[in-house]
């Protein structure tokens, strides 16, 4: 049975968005993929509420937003490590990560802050209104294109939808915290060779730190710098999420969800897909280093991933 | 018809093909990308041409296909194919727009005004579009001297800004931090927001149309 849901937002958060699937084949006109910054926490969201993997759902930074249902009810799971509370009836009900919840008319949500992590994954069951979604799968923010306009949820928005009210409450047992380390893996860039071994052994030797002025089009690090001796710049070529670049200053800018399609700095290595996810939960001032592996172990881990994720509902425990 | 690729990471191969940024080079990418990008190939996420390179982002569970691709890419040069469509695009060098005329007018050892025919009296050929949505690098202008970057780039460069670095021209879709430097300003409009598509391709072709204050403010 499908029924209509509304939901309010009474505090939008500090940068809450709509996030789906990466935009594809769109790159060739300065239209960046965007998508969760985290998709391995999005992935497992979704599917322990059996949605599609990369269905829609609320990204939320550090600071989380409050929700109330207006009207119907709300299915919802939160994925990640994120301190937040149920509101019903005058009852405080202190939530649970990776549990489902069902609220109903007048249950809020409180969602306060992320712990010893930048991202977490607001997940729920049924359908938005087609006025949000549009023939993109996210949000961009940085260019206002795609979902819900690529706007960043603002306080007192509303969104409509469908929700199926059939669902078995449930819990994912799973240790999250496994799958996060702030040792990263990284294949060689496209110019690594513009460094010197001496610039390339520090770059794998010495901590960096990430830099607060990090966001959805760039993760900065700071605290050891590279510097590139052939040139500060190439002639501008296509980039993939997850590149490091060395601009002129030194410290290096790793290309995140929402990266120009095109970049003219040279880029020093290139994160395994597998490991992005690891890299943009860290907080700012946190150490991280990087370790050099070839392309066979990027794809043996890419697989191991996936294989993780096709076998995870064997995972979830169905709760009375 | 490239001169060489490598597999950057377990998504993707960069394709190169020379080292210069000339026409005649970018043309070899353009035919390929057009190649590429109208067989909708399922296995590939994004193709990004740029001056001389292609980046093909793919599925890595589809690795064999993207390795047949480019075998097959290796012997065909289907240089005709290119479509080029030619766009005229109405451009107001007044000085309030050309926030960077004093600095032109130095470094070409020219009076603005020389330097605004100079610009306007020549075909540009769009190497790529990029960086931001509907961004589009314009080239090559017909001068042996080359204009640095700002060295301080602007926190924010007005929409439809025209920008020259070097022997090459941009065109800002919005307002947006920039270190180019500033010869006028069109209402162009680059990129449709609604049907998420780029008024310009690369490949096509562009020539600037001067026209005076009065009409460029008329034209709202």
């Amino acid at each position: 049975m499908i029924k209509k849901t509304l939901i309010k937002f009474l505090r939008s958060g500090l940068n809450t968005s709509l996030q789906g699937a990466p935009i594809n084949n769109l790159q060739h006109l300065g239209i960046t993929t965007s998508g969760p910054m985290d998709n391995f926490l999005s992935k497992i969201g979704n599917i322990s509420l059996d949605n599609q993997e990369e269905t829609l759902c609320f990204e939320i930074c550090r600071l989380g937003p409050k929700i109330q249902i207006l009207e119907g009810i709300f299915i919802f799971l939160i994925s990640g490590n994120v301190n937040f509370d149920i509101i019903s009836e005058y009852k405080l009900i202190k939530g649970r990560c990776n549990q489902s919840y069902t609220i109903k008319k007048g249950d809020k949500i409180d969602i306060k802050t992320t712990i010893n992590s930048n991202y977490g994954y607001l997940i729920f069951k049924g359908q938005l209104e087609d006025k949000i979604i549009n023939n993109l799968s996210s949000s961009i923010l940085s260019s206002s294109l795609g979902v819900n306009q690529g706007k960043k949820i603002l306080d007192s928005d509303e969104f409509r939808l469908s929700t199926i009210t059939n669902f078995k409450k449930r819990k994912l047992d799973i240790n999250i915290q496994k799958y996060y380390k702030n040792i990263i893996r990284v294949l060689p860039g496209p110019q690594m060779h513009y460094f010197k071994i001496k610039n390339i052994n520090k770059f794998f030797n010495k901590k960096f730190k990430i830099s607060k002025n990090s966001n959805r089009v760039g993760i900065r690090l700071l605290e050891n710098t590279i510097k590139s001796t052939l040139n500060n710049n190439i002639s501008s070529e296509g980039i993939i999420k997850g590149s490091i670049q060395i601009p002129g200053d030194g410290n290096p800018i790793i290309l995140a969800s929402e990266h120009p399609t095109i970049g003219g700095y040279p880029k020093i290595a290139s994160i395994i897909m597998t490991d992005f996810a690891k890299i943009v939960q860290l907080e700012e001032g946190t150490d991280v280093f990087f370790e050099a592996v070839n392309i066979e172990t990027a794809e043996k881990e890419y697989f191991k991933l996936k294989k993780l994720l096709k076998n995870l509902k064997k995972n979830i425990v169905y709760l009375q | 018809m490239f001169n060489t690729y490598i597999q950057t990471s377990e998504q993707s191969y960069l394709l190169d093909y020379g080292n210069k940024i000339d026409i005649n080079t970018n043309k070899k990418v353009i035919s390929h990308f057009n190649y590429i990008y109208k067989k909708k190939f399922f296995f590939i996420k994004n193709i990004t041409p740029s001056f001389n390179k292609i980046l093909i982002h793919f599925d890595p569970n589809n690795k064999k296909n993207v390795i047949n691709l480019i075998n097959k890419l290796k012997l065909i040069s289907i240089l005709d194919d290119i479509h080029s469509s030619k766009h005229i695009i109405q451009i107001c060098y007044d000085e309030e727009f050309a926030l960077d005329y004093k600095k032109i007018e130095k470094v070409f050892s020219l009076t603005f005004d020389e330097f605004t025919i100079k610009h306007s009296s020549q075909n540009y050929h769009i190497f790529m579009i990029g960086f931001m949505p509907g961004l589009p690098f314009l080239g090559l202008l017909n001068t042996k001297k080359l204009l640095p970057r700002l060295e301080n780039p602007r926190l924010s460069v007005p929409k439809g800004s025209v920008g020259i670095v070097d022997n090459l021209s941009v065109i800002y879709p919005n307002d947006s931090p920039g270190g180019w430097n500033i010869i006028g300003k069109t209402k162009f409009k680059l990129f449709d927001s609604n049907k998420n598509i780029s008024l310009l391709n690369p490949g096509d072709s562009v020539v600037f149309e001067i026209v005076t204050k009065k009409i460029f403010n008329k034209n709202d």
